[in-house]
């Protein structure tokens, strides 16, 4: 079944598959949240605060549009609010998310791998890591992240060469020698 | 197609941006159970005021908006504020667990309603309803003189509404002498009330 079957579902009144559309998009909401706050709890706060809100606009969905699209568009706005709400007191150089899941029995292999992508997004702005995350974690086309985010495909290209510059320089100068 | 060192490289950041989150699974249940508060299911052509297409606007179209909805917003706080002065206080019966007592219906337009919640070992309560979005944390009760009653009073518009509070962000309570929503599919069910024509249920 798509997402828009399931949309069409919810608004008939099937309130339950609703929980399906959560279950096949909450992931990726809460791995790019983490990434472009760079503190699980927050990326938690915010995504949450994502899917209730889509939840209650669902009205306002239309078919034509993909549903993972409207619904990170939704996420975008609120990361950037949260960003801009958390930016004076909080570095975003610190490596939270990957602190958090070696609390809570993160594997060795995947705390190194998450803490070296932190500390390599450490310094990038909001639009920068914005594009980043987007175009080369998501994988997402630039039209698309073009609608999510307002800015020109132009500007984007170059956003995501900026970013990704900064990042495979601090990427390599952790030391990760598979990249040399 | 050949795959060169930047490739390779954007595959491992890919990689390493993909692992999946500790706690992930938990954290999706936390957000099924707070759907679970949600009332009703949404319908076409609701929730235009969260759609973020709805929200994007030329920044001079959007600050003239503003001022508009500000002098809007101050002329009916205005007006609102000398209607409650007119109408009084609202009157709290403790001696009921539960109770939402409109204060007024004599006046149109928004009611001044008293929410009451017996609460005696509670440090936090909170009233959530269609009123105010469902938001957990926008209206919080004040605990009374006594220290077992927690009370607001809110301006409501006629109509049905639904409601609940949440004691220490956790507790979903309604109020057992008022009738009950129909059960939401995600398992909680609210309380209704009345305002205008009459009163509450």
């Amino acid at each position: 079944m798509t997402d828009a079957e399931l949309v069409a579902r919810v608004i008939a009144g099937q309130r339950q598959a609703f929980a399906e559309l959560v279950a096949r998009h909450h992931a990726a909401c809460l791995r790019y949240a983490a990434h472009a706050l760079g503190d699980s709890m927050e990326a938690e706060d915010v995504v949450q605060e994502t899917l209730l809100r889509a939840y209650r606009s669902l009205g306002r969905y239309e078919e034509r549009q993909q549903f993972r699209s409207w619904l990170f568009r939704i996420l975008v706005n609120r990361c950037r609010t949260a960003a801009a709400r958390n930016g004076a007191r909080r570095r975003r150089d610190d490596n939270a998310y990957a602190g958090d899941g070696r609390a809570a029995g993160d594997t060795a292999d995947r705390i190194d791998l998450r803490s070296r992508l932190a500390r390599a997004l450490a310094g990038l702005d909001a639009p920068h890591r914005e594009a980043f995350l987007l175009k080369l974690g998501e994988g997402l086309e630039y039209d698309e992240i073009a609608r999510m985010t307002g800015a020109s495909v132009p500007a984007l290209k170059m956003r995501v060469k900026r970013a990704r510059d900064h990042v495979r320089a601090r990427w390599e100068d952790t030391g990760d020698e598979r990249t040399r | 197609m050949t795959s060169g060192p930047d490739d390779r490289w954007d595959d491992r950041v890919r990689d390493a941006y993909r692992r999946p989150l500790a706690g992930e699974a938990e954290a999706r249940q936390r957000v099924l159970a707070r759907l679970r508060h949600e009332p009703g299911a949404p319908t076409r052509g609701r929730g235009w005021w969260l759609d973020p297409d709805a929200l994007r606007a030329p920044p001079l179209l959007a600050a003239a908006a503003v001022i508009v909805a500000l002098a809007i917003g101050a002329w009916s706080g205005a007006r609102w504020a000398g209607a409650r002065h007119d109408r009084g206080a609202a009157i709290v019966a403790a001696a009921r667990p539960f109770r939402a007592t409109p204060a007024s219906t004599a006046v149109a337009g928004p009611t001044t309603v008293t929410f009451a919640f017996r609460a005696p070992g509670a440090s936090r309560v909170f009233l959530v309803g269609d009123f105010n979005g469902w938001d957990p944390d926008a209206t919080p009760l004040r605990r009374a003189a006594t220290g077992e009653v927690w009370t607001v009073d809110l301006p409501l518009p006629r109509g049905l509404h639904a409601y609940a509070f949440i004691v220490d962000g956790a507790d979903w309570s309604v109020d057992p002498s008022a009738p009950l929503a129909p059960e939401a599919t995600f398992g909680r069910r609210n309380a209704l009330l009345v305002v205008g024509e009459g009163g509450a249920l």
